[in-house]
């Protein structure tokens, strides 16, 4: 029997090999970039020790160090914010069928650091407990912001595309100036909100990899089961509806999962814009705009171009290093004033 | 694909408020298999909000509709989904999305977890594109087709869906000509193997030629039902449209016409 169309799937699980190749190949590149020069091949033995538990060689504990305890948690830590901003960007873009939506244009990344920023100056002493805390209140402030925003753009019932950006964007600028009045008020305890503000990966650890992680996963998974609902939310209410989808549950339960990932790659790497604004859409032009294909590759893609960022801001004016932030803002902001004036062009 | 199970709506003393305003008002009536049923009347007289009511998205105020005697509102969406498929007047669908992405989605209520379709889900889209005649049209994008087209790809979406009701609102609505009578010429052959078929209509004359009963919505109620010989009448015509008409019944060359009389 010969079928008039090719199976989603086959051709899907190629692509995806394909973009999780390209992502493997930066990520060992990303490893021997830095200012501490190591050789690719120390850095691949180091990897393998780390790997075989086998400590014997004759390569330097300083080295070690660097690859295992720097590089190592700060990859895995780009992956999984990059990741999780162009997988979360994505998501808010399907359900608001808006393609200009992305975590830090809807506000929810200065909201959720602004959050941080009170946990940060709270009376609590910082410790383990608030650590785990930290992406909770993260998502939680974001939270509030996406209901604010919302009950802002609303109009009629109905929400415009214009109206949420724009709502996003005032919210945004009001609690990153907030979160500036909270660093330069709240003295020496207030300093890591810093490292919010302007996005990156030079204060990562392990524990906070490990602390954050988790709720990635957690929204990621719930993303990963309902997001091809997305597909039919690209249909006006009535239509999703009529085929079956319970439209409001869905958006809700889509609505809170990007968020608590968005929130958890906040309180790892603080505001890092424009990441779920582009990735998406590079690849909604690639490949087209179905959901069960266009999330994981904005996953893998949304990794990959951190990665990529990051060995940018940590090598280009070395040894000083610039926030990765900085770095996606001055790609994504030419970008969005693009995307912006060729809307007209642009349907979900 | 439409079975020969006979799936028949009823209406049952239904009542539809919006915010103190009444739009339907007691009524009662049935939509039977195998038949073309349309809802006429004048603008605002309920025919959209009869249509939601009958595919579950409005619950009534009062009364109840039943789908083969269960109620509308007991069953999940997906449980609706699964008979009743629905073509709105104007339904959104990007531009760029392609055709046999969009009738796909009719598949949504048969799709697992994962919502990978199987080589089944593949067939029924081929097969609902083949009954509208649309198949050459499953690799264009959505942009590209004309009024006609996009109506009948919506129509094979509710054909994938597994469908055995479906609920048209103004399906030939600005349409040419050739486009409306392949409409109808495809509602007739679908209500031929079975299937329930209810259409709001404007044209009295589409309603007297194509369809088998017509219900006659006026001031919130039902002003009369029955086969269009029945309804539409110039005196009910007259009632509802405040217009005088003549109406020329069939012979062997032309079909029953209502025709206005216009008055200088």
């Amino acid at each position: 029997m010969r079928y008039l169309f090719n199976n989603f799937i086959g051709s899907a699980y190629i692509k995806i090999f394909v973009a999780l190749l390209i992502l493997i190949t930066i990520s060992i590149f990303s490893l021997s970039q830095g200012y501490a020069d190591i050789h690719f091949s120390t850095m691949v033995k180091i990897l393998w020790e780390m790997i075989n538990s086998n400590d014997h060689s004759q390569i330097s504990e300083s080295s070690k160090l660097i690859i295992t305890e720097i590089r190592l948690p700060r990859l895995i830590a780009s992956i999984i914010v990059g990741g999780a901003l162009a997988y979360s960007g994505a998501t808010y873009q399907g359900i608001f069928r808006n393609p200009l939506a992305d975590p830090f244009l809807l506000g929810i990344a200065s909201g959720a650091s602004f959050g941080i920023a009170l946990l940060v100056i709270s009376p609590w002493e910082q410790n383990l407990y608030i650590g785990i805390l930290t992406p909770f209140v993260a998502f939680v402030s974001s939270g509030i912001t996406i209901v604010v925003v919302l009950l802002l753009a609303r109009k009629a019932g109905k929400f415009d595309n214009y109206s949420i950006i724009l709502a996003g964007v005032a919210l945004s600028a009001i609690f990153s100036a907030f979160t500036s009045f909270i660093l330069l008020t709240g003295g020496e305890n207030a300093r890591p909100i810093f490292g919010f503000l302007f996005g990156g990966f030079n204060t990562i650890t392990w524990l906070k990899v490990f602390l954050c992680t988790p709720y990635v996963l957690l929204g990621g998974t719930v993303i990963f089961l309902l997001g091809h609902r997305l597909n039919i939310l690209q249909l006006d209410d009535d239509q999703a509806q009529n085929l079956g989808l319970d439209v409001e549950k869905t958006r809700i339960i889509l609505l809170a999962a990007a968020s608590l990932i968005a929130a958890a790659a906040v309180s790892m790497a603080g505001i890092i814009g424009f990441v779920g604004l582009i990735v998406p859409h590079m690849i909604r032009l690639i490949v087209g705009s179905d959901y069960r294909l266009l999330l994981p590759l904005a996953a893998i893609f949304g990794a990959t171009f951190v990665v990529l960022t990051d060995i940018i801001a940590r090598t280009i004016i070395e040894p000083q290093e610039i926030p990765v932030g900085i770095v996606t803002a001055m790609v994504g902001g030419p970008f969005f004033i693009w995307l912006l004036s060729s809307q007209k062009r642009i349907s979900m | 694909m439409v079975t020969k199970s006979q799936q028949i709506i009823e209406f049952r003393n239904v009542s539809f408020k919006f915010k103190d305003h009444v739009i339907l008002d007691n009524i009662s009536t049935t939509i039977n298999a195998g038949k073309v049923t349309t809802l006429i009347g004048r603008n605002g007289a309920g025919k959209t909000t009869f249509l939601r009511l009958s595919s579950g998205l409005l619950k009534p105020s009062n009364g109840d509709v039943f789908l083969n005697a269960r109620s509308l509102s007991d069953m999940s969406s997906k449980e609706r989904a699964l008979k009743i498929g629905v073509v709105q007047q104007l339904p959104f669908a990007p531009d760029e999305m392609k055709v046999k992405d969009l009738v796909m989605l009719g598949r949504y209520p048969h799709l697992g977890i994962f919502a990978q379709e199987s080589k089944k889900d593949i067939l029924a889209v081929e097969e609902a594109l083949k009954k509208v005649e649309c198949l050459p049209l499953a690799m264009r994008t959505i942009g590209s087709l004309s009024g006609g087209e996009k109506r009948k790809i919506f129509i094979a979406r509710a054909l994938a869906q597994g469908a055995d009701i479906f609920l048209m609102d103004e399906p030939t609505a600005n349409l040419d000509l050739d486009a409306q009578l392949n409409i109808f010429a495809l509602l007739r052959k679908l209500a031929s193997e079975g299937a329930t078929i209810l259409v709001v209509l404007h044209d009295v004359n589409q309603a007297s030629i194509y369809c088998d009963k017509v219900i006659l919505l006026h001031e919130c109620s039902i002003l009369a039902e029955g086969t269009p010989d029945q309804v539409l009448t110039e005196k009910h015509l007259s009632d509802v449209y405040n217009v005088k008409t003549s109406i020329f019944p069939a012979d062997e060359k032309f079909p029953r016409l209502v025709v206005p009389v216009v008055s200088n």
